[in-house]
């Protein structure tokens, strides 16, 4: 009797005017935001393989020089880029890679390349969300989640058919779950069919490698994805049993959709920013400043009252110094995690939330990826900052009266440069963070479905 | 014209006793409430920080006294805009410092040092949700006016009076159009409220036009897309298959294309990124670098002296060649600038050919918070680091004359000669960066296209509706 009532509902659902109307719209989006993502990804990865060989030329042409003296001139006066790999699922899931710049430069510090970034694009992309695919499961996936199950249950009580079926030797129980299992079938079978469309194309124009782990996260991202469809769906087939008309149905329907998944979500970062607050960059910069000027001062006091100096004081002093501004910072790091956990969990009142940090997490775009990119850029920076101490100080080359000589003619080895590596989380560190967004989706799913098995057993089928 | 007021009455008051409009009233108020509390508070907070940083950044100069400091550039701070809280715009934070170098060097603050989980989401401000919410509260209102009247039977009453079928159609409209804006006129105006308690918001005759004028182009964007519904609503004749029809077509609309036309014309007009024509340019530099030391090189070997800067001649052929160099890197970036333009423009008609991207980015204009301001902002940002150059200059060379001053006396500085005031500068005289937001008639200059493209859309599509139901069975 259960694979019979599967067996109706699927049939019901696919002889529908909807189900053609949703295929087609399904089909479309997904292949279209695959498409056009996937040529995106594409544009900035050839972008990134020609500004990887014009780098590496410029290495090689400043290992080519025969003179050691003007070697050593050109390479100090070099600004060595490094330039960052887009990440391969970002055409999924772009997140927060295009915020990112794709270069980093070691000598940003100091020198400023262009002014013009602010207006030198094309600001259409930044007034509206990117059409990637976790995008169009987020917002309309669930909406056609919800307009597929809306009157499953009041539906079938205005046509009469639901006393039919129940005056049949069926439990309810049975009859919610064939509903359930036939309808989330149909909702999720055209999702497949169109996921496969898109995987295709992407398997086709080779912009991903078929590598074991961007497979497995397509893999999770998929299934991840159905487990929210499916959290939309038991929340409509809940909807469903709350009500007895199939109109109330799909404006409640509307109404839940609209708070869960366009008000909650985008309102509780903000909200949380002002629950949170966390003193500007700037401030934080100016009381280093601050610091520095106050350790600077005493240094000239100590001058003032010794004629030789203290070299104990003024080494205490500095230090001193040194550990206010390292707390200051700490301060500061502290307060901004504690904002953006804050925002995280404000948000996850949505599960649309708790499906976009999931997914961004599995594809390794996530919020964390300004956090990585930053360790790295100060990593890198670091790094070339320790490189040119070295150059200067006399370990590499040493001043005769001929003028600089360079110790050792070998002593540039582009293997050595210090390199940027964005921290690249595993399948599994990926799949454990994102593990209680996946959770929460879950509970949803198993709450809205008890729920509606409660109020169904007490339902008025005539 | 009593039938007409009749059916208007009907219609209205169908749709006053409706659950629809009960959860339009709910969704409106909640939103346009919270939006606009969690909005204004947030730029109660930018107004604190633009004061701090301001007060700051002047203290920070104050405290200059070398004169190469003059060359660590000066902070600027973008103005507050009080139309942010309801248009939040292109940029994403309320204010920022920018730090501005002679030769037109601008520093924006970067956006990885910010919130990640705020740059994740959109923010919901009044552009969103009329553009969004609304548009769909919209639909719900029309699908079924002409389809659901069918089915119900109540339709075929309609018409067995002598009343014209252009009529009805009118008095319907109008009817539902005024029942679905009165709660988002009425929940407006409660934000609006809330917004005016904060002692921060400080309306200006020029931004209280702005608001209605934002409220206008809501009401105009609406009536498109309530006049779609009822177009739609006129060809269908179940009204489940109605809203299964215009929920498509509103997805397609609203959420899809607007989204996915930029990327299309990024495939089809594609633009170097921005590194890569810095590089292009960076490279420029290089080879002008090696040839400018190629040909002091052949000048020292042709004259076999070594102070070949001093020849007038060759000081003349230098800055040539620099400045050719200047030309070139000039046309790669007009080159890279107008390929972007081109780009925003297509992307920009073929984003239009909904009516979201219309409604928004004439809104982004009226606030004063859009493209056009944007680069007036930029062009600001350049006049003001012309300013600090030339001031820059004028105090280096103040301090060059009264170093020589001292030289000349006993052929070194000595601090006891003179007053040590001299040999630090004081920079109290700056010049202030002063930068006003567009008039309204400026903003108004920039948008009137897209009023007429939604004027155009919205007769349009009341035509099609009264073409379809001038046929309409309504048996």
């Amino acid at each position: 009797m259960f694979f019979l009532t599967v067996g109706k509902e699927i049939v019901h659902n696919i002889l529908s005017f909807r189900f053609v109307v949703t295929y087609v719209l399904l089909f479309c989006l997904i292949l279209m935001a695959m498409f056009l993502m996937t040529n995106d990804y594409q544009r900035r990865l050839q972008e990134f393989s020609t500004a990887d060989r014009k780098v590496r030329e410029n290495l090689a042409e400043l290992v080519k020089i025969e003179d050691p003296a003007e070697q050593f001139q050109r390479i100090r006066q070099a600004d060595f880029s490094a330039l960052r790999l887009p990440t391969p699922l970002s055409l999924l899931a772009l997140g927060l890679e295009g915020s990112l710049p794709t270069q980093v430069s070691s000598q940003s510090r100091f020198f400023v390349s262009s002014s013009d970034d602010r207006l030198g694009r094309n600001v259409l992309f930044d007034i509206f969300q990117t059409p990637d695919f976790v995008y169009v499961v987020n917002v309309v996936m669930s909406l056609l989640a919800l307009l597929f199950v809306f009157d499953s249950v009041c539906g079938e009580k205005e046509q009469g058919t639901l006393k039919l079926l129940l005056s049949n030797s069926v439990p309810r129980d049975s009859v919610l779950l064939g509903k359930w299992v036939g309808g989330f079938f149909s909702v999720t079978a055209p999702f497949a069919v169109a996921v496969l469309g898109g995987f295709t194309y992407i398997y086709i124009s080779g912009a991903m490698e078929m590598k074991g782990g961007d497979m497995a996260r397509f893999g999770l991202i998929f299934v991840l994805s159905l487990l929210y469809i499916s959290t939309f769906f038991t929340l409509g087939l809940m909807i469903s049993t709350l009500t007895h008309r199939s109109a109330t149905a799909l404006l409640v329907s509307l109404l839940v959709w609209i708070c869960w998944i366009l008000v909650v979500p985008n309102l509780a970062p903000i909200a949380a920013r002002l629950a949170a607050p966390v003193p500007g960059r700037q401030v934080i910069e100016a009381e280093k400043q601050a610091i520095d000027r106050e350790v600077q001062l005493l240094m000239a006091g100590i001058g003032k009252r010794k004629v030789y100096g203290d070299q104990e004081e003024s080494e205490s002093i500095r230090k001193d110094g040194e550990s206010k501004k390292r707390k200051l910072e700490e301060f500061y790091q502290d307060k901004m995690s504690r904002q953006i956990s804050y925002s995280k969990n404000l948000a996850r009142l949505s599960p649309s939330a708790s499906y976009l940090f999931a997914a961004t997490r599995l594809a390794g775009t996530g919020p964390n990826l300004f956090d990585y990119f930053q360790k790295a850029l100060d990593r890198f920076h670091q790094g070339h900052d320790e490189f040119r101490q070295n150059m200067s100080s006399g370990v590499i080359m040493e001043w005769t009266q001929s003028g600089p000589k360079v110790k050792d003619p070998d002593w540039f080895d582009v293997e050595n440069l210090p390199r940027f590596d964005m921290f690249a989380e595993s399948l599994d560190d990926s799949f454990d963070a994102a593990l209680f967004d996946i959770l929460l989706l879950a509970v949803f799913n198993v709450l809205f479905f008890m729920l509606s098995y409660t109020i169904f057993i007490r339902y008025d089928v005539t | 014209m009593a039938m007409l007021l009749h059916i208007i009455r009907k219609e209205l008051l169908d749709q006053l006793m409706s659950l629809r409009f009960a959860i339009a009233c709910v969704v409106c108020l909640l939103v346009f409430l919270l939006s606009s509390i969690v909005l204004t508070r947030d730029f109660r907070e930018a107004t604190s920080t633009y004061n701090m940083n301001r007060v700051m950044h002047r203290n920070e100069l104050h405290q200059r006294t070398e004169v190469w400091s003059l060359d660590r550039g000066v902070m600027v701070d973008r103005p507050l805009n009080v139309m942010n809280i309801l248009v939040r715009g292109l940029t994403p934070e309320l204010t920022e410092s920018i730090k501005v170098q002679a030769g037109s060097r601008l520093d924006f603050p970067k956006n990885y040092e910010q919130n990640p989980v705020i740059a994740l989401f959109p923010s919901v401000d009044y552009v969103f949700i009329v553009g969004i919410i609304m548009s769909l509260l919209a639909l719900a209102f029309s699908y079924d006016s002409m389809s659901g009247e069918r089915e119900s039977g109540v339709l075929k009453l309609l018409m067995s009076y002598s009343v014209p079928r252009d009529r009805v159609l009118l008095g319907k409209w109008i009817g539902g159009y005024l029942a679905l804006i009165a709660p988002f006129v009425i929940s407006f105006a409660a934000g609006l409220l809330v917004v005016l308690t904060f002692p921060e918001v400080d309306p200006t005759a020029g931004n209280t036009l702005a608001v209605l004028a934002l409220l206008l182009l809501a009401l105009l964007y609406l009536a498109v897309v309530y006049s779609l519904g009822m177009f739609l609503s006129a060809r269908t004749r179940v009204p489940s298959t109605s809203i299964t029809v215009l929920l498509l077509i509103w997805v397609t609309f609203i959420l899809a294309i607007p989204n996915m036309a930029p990327y299309m014309a990024a495939q089809l007009l594609p633009v170097p990124s921005r590194e890569s024509v810095d590089r292009e340019k960076t490279g420029l530099r290089q080879e002008m670098r090696v040839k400018r030391q190629e040909m002091v090189k052949e000048e020292q070997e042709r004259t076999g002296r070594d102070d070949v800067w001093r020849d007038e001649d060759f000081q003349t052929k230098m800055r040539a060649l620099g400045e050719e160099m200047r030309q070139y890197e000039q046309k790669v970036e007009e080159s890279y600038l107008s390929k972007v333009q081109s780009q925003t423009r297509w992307s920009g008609i073929a984003a239009r050919i909904s009516p979201l991207t219309s409604f928004n980015l004439a809104a982004f204009d009226l606030a004063a918070a859009g493209i056009a301001q944007e680069v007036r902002f930029v062009d600001a940002l350049k006049t003001y680091s012309q300013t600090w150059q030339n001031y820059t200059e004028e105090k280096q060379k103040a301090w060059r004359e009264y170093m020589e001053r001292q030289r000349g006396s006993d052929g070194s500085v000595s601090s006891s000669s003179g007053d040590m005031a001299q040999l630090t500068v004081d920079l109290t005289d700056y010049p202030r960066f002063e930068f006003a937001h567009m008039s309204l008639l400026d903003r108004l200059s920039e948008i009137y296209l897209d009023i007429l493209l939604l004027a155009v859309w919205n007769i349009l599509f009341f035509m099609l509706a009264y073409l379809s139901f001038l046929r309409y069975d309504i048996q």
